[in-house]
């Protein structure tokens, strides 16, 4: 957009006459003719579109358009249904646009509206195109005009849009049409700040903090059992179990300042829901890493894995079949509904006890403690099970950083977090490669059981045995690099400074 | 990316109307399309109603102190934009001659919109000049209008030969016979006989129709004008067998 906006709004029609008198004489219009259009958007659940500020949008049978914030735009054919994974697209330039910003999540039908549209040619004095003009107008009868520059004419289209703004009844909007049908969709991107935690104070009452940290957690966790069961897209599953660990990481780290039958009730039943979620994650993750493990080897054609991902599939869809039952249940139903009122209850009935920050600073200090005890005994021999203890004790010093936040200043916060997660990236890396190769072998042993693993399938998964073994010697060389530093007298510094 | 370019040494024998047109059906057909018109005369720029005039002229380009971006104008058909042409482009030999690779700044200039367009089109002026031999080692496929005349042929030859001559990469020719007029015993011969004879001679063929010349006073292509005509039909027939000649 230029210095000067070049959209507005209108109470009741557009009337083309009174905007070509206004841009006269530097410029005439060809008015098109008006025609009803459904205009239909489309998202991620998690709105990342939105917040890369792209709208992605058909009009009636038409083709996805893409716009980008720099009014520039791209055209590209649409999936047969919606909701659709990328690869339900058709293969071209819109998709690959799209892969770095949505991959892995499926696109959603958001909102769509009936208008009426007009579209007409702004043209100079040569009668060269140099804009054109979208007037749409809403059954609740406000219109909207949008001044739609052409490559190289921007500046004509500036001009434009100022000789616009003089006319009676048009005002300047900062808002896209996007930005207007979301506020008819049902769902909309502010929904997020509802499940962000309630301020954070130094003198909150520990467990008024320790509820207010835990019910965006409810939220996120009731948020995504519909798109889980829905098998829309893997994320929702993912952000369902990330919400699960946090809410057992908090119990387990700050739960004791709760009412004490609390977390003895819930603590397994938090158990129970993570130990029902993981077959299939860990079988998503598979699948998902499939294809690039498939694309690197060498003597093995990737077909020969086929067999090996029809197996996965078929195990996924009976695991699946366990998790929607897990999920549809009763006992999961009143789990829920009574973790949120007992949250409500302790939010707002605790008084006295220790504050936030006594807690926070307590709390934290223990956690960088076992990490310190943990990461100083890895060395590059270190059996894989002591990497992954150092991994779940970086992750809750992690969860409680960032519950923690609005306590600590910047300063010693940034730098503390950015080596942190260099670390737990490392970390991380090797862990899925443990997981990998666990699950390789796991898999092989159970198909051949079943008669299931023809030769080539058995060779090719010999080699990619051989492959994740290789890479995980090379995650591990690289894990005690990155540990030395973090472990450092900078880091503990910090640390103290940060919970003072 | 697809770079086309429609050359002869001669002038006057359609490599305007030939560019445009094809340009056109490219956009009509869903590609992303860049139009550069090099000819000084500005006619491709004439017929879109763009203003021939680019800041800084070629100079700027060839030197590198504008991009080509900087310059590109959307004409007023869908998925179709336009490098315009300026009359300062006449002096281009003379800068390129002062580059390091006189003979790849055309090709260079173009890279950067490898993801942006799927065709690009280059209308470059008559002449055999280091311009021209740019043009040679940037594009895909030289479309090459003839007219039908004994002097055609040896023209063509020339251009086969220089472009045979070419180290590593050599463009496609894909020539056709533009201006034809089915009265004259001379273009029907040559048209019947030169195929045979030649290869990367097309046998759609573009006849001097009125309707061509009416593109200046329409100032559009005749494919968007005249789209059920003789003359757009066979543009369509053309681009179609350039698209074939191209796998």
């Amino acid at each position: 957009m230029g210095a000067n906006s070049r959209a507005f709004t209108k109470q009741g029609a557009v009337d083309v006459e009174a905007i070509a008198a206004a841009l006269q004489p530097k410029f005439a219009i060809t008015a098109g003719a008006e025609v009803a259009v459904s205009h239909t958007w489309l998202d991620t659940f998690d709105w990342r579109l939105h917040e890369a500020g792209i709208s992605l949008e058909y009009l009636d049978n038409g083709p996805l358009i893409m716009q980008f914030p720099d009014g520039n735009w791209l055209q590209g054919p649409r999936a047969k249904k919606w909701p659709a994974l990328l690869h339900d697209l058709p293969a071209g330039r819109l998709r690959d646009a799209l892969d770095p910003i949505v991959a892995p999540r499926a696109l959603l039908s958001v909102v769509t509206v009936a208008r009426l549209v007009r579209e007409s040619r702004v043209l100079n004095t040569d009668e060269k195109t140099v804009a054109r003009l979208l007037t749409e107008s809403s059954a609740d009868g406000t219109s909207r005009l949008q001044v739609q520059p052409l490559r190289g004419y921007e500046a004509d289209a500036d001009r434009i849009a100022r000789l616009i703004a003089r006319v009676d009844g048009f005002a300047a909007t900062a808002t896209t049409p996007y930005d207007d049908a979301l506020t008819r969709a049902t769902r909309s991107p502010n929904d997020k700040e509802h499940n962000l935690p309630a301020p954070l104070q130094p003198q909150t009452p520990a467990p008024v903090a320790v509820a207010n940290m835990l019910a965006p957690f409810a939220a996120a966790i009731d948020d995504n059992v519909a798109g889980t069961i829905a098998a829309i897209d893997t994320e929702f599953l993912h952000d369902l179990r990330v919400a699960v660990r946090r809410t057992r990481s908090i119990l387990k780290l700050a739960g004791d300042v709760l009412p004490v039958n609390l977390v003895e009730r819930f603590q397994p039943e938090f158990k129970w829901l993570g130990d029902l979620t993981t077959p299939v994650r860990d079988l998503d993750v598979y699948l998902l890493e499939l294809d690039n493990m498939a694309a690197r080897l060498a003597s093995a054609d990737p077909h020969d894995l086929d067999p090996f991902r029809s197996f996965l599939v078929r195990h996924r869809a009976a695991e699946r079949r366990r998790l929607v039952r897990g999920l549809r249940s009763q006992r999961f139903k009143q789990v829920m509904s009574d973790w949120r009122d007992e949250l409500a209850k302790v939010a707002a009935d605790s008084h006295g006890g220790p504050t936030a920050s006594s807690l926070a600073r307590q709390r934290i200090e223990r956690a960088f403690r076992k990490v310190m005890r943990r990461g100083k005994r890895i060395t590059a021999d270190s059996p894989s099970e002591h990497v992954h203890e150092l991994r779940k004790r970086c992750k809750e010093l992690r969860y409680l950083l960032e519950v923690f936040r609005p306590l600590f200043a910047d300063a010693q916060y940034r730098p503390l977090i950015k080596e942190l997660k260099a670390l737990q990236d490392t970390l991380g890396d090797f862990q899925d490669g443990e997981v990998q190769r666990e699950a390789v072998r796991e898999f092989a042993a159970v198909m051949m059981e079943q008669g299931a693993a023809p030769p080539p399938t058995v060779l090719a998964r010999g080699e990619l045995a051989a492959q994740l073994d290789a890479h995980q010697l090379t995650a591990r060389g690289e894990l005690v690099g990155v540990l030395r530093p973090f472990l450092a007298n900078e880091n503990r510094a910090r640390i103290k400074a940060l919970v003072r | 990316m697809k770079i086309y370019a429609t050359y002869n040494i001669k002038g006057g024998v359609g490599k305007t109307s030939a560019a445009v047109n094809l340009a056109h059906l490219a956009a009509r057909g869903g590609h992303n399309v860049l139009l550069w018109d090099l000819d000084p005369q500005g006619a491709a720029t004439y017929l879109f109603r763009v203003r021939a005039k680019v800041k800084g002229g070629s100079r700027a380009l060839v030197d590198g102190t504008r991009s080509l971006d900087e310059t590109i104008k959307a004409t007023d058909f869908d998925g179709l934009d336009l490098v315009p042409a300026d009359f300062r482009y006449r002096n281009m030999d003379l800068q390129l001659d002062d580059m390091k690779r006189p003979t790849r700044r055309i090709r260079q200039l173009l890279q950067p919109f490898e993801d942006e367009y799927d065709v690009v089109f280059l209308d470059c002026p008559p002449s055999i000049s280091l311009l021209s031999e740019n043009v040679m080692h940037a594009v895909d496929t030289l479309v090459v209008p003839m007219i039908p005349a004994t002097l055609s042929v040896r023209t063509f030859d020339q251009l086969s030969g220089f472009v045979n001559n070419f180290d590593g990469r050599q463009p496609q020719i894909c020539a056709f016979f533009s201006m034809v007029d089915g009265r004259k015993t001379l273009h029907r011969d040559l048209i019947e006989q030169l195929p045979t004879e030649r290869r990367g001679i097309l046998r759609t063929t573009i006849p001097a129709l009125s309707i061509i010349e009416q593109m200046a006073e329409q100032r559009a292509p005749v494919t968007a004008f005249a789209p059920h005509s003789v003359a757009a039909k066979c543009y369509e027939s053309l681009w179609y067998e350039v698209n074939q000649a191209n796998g």
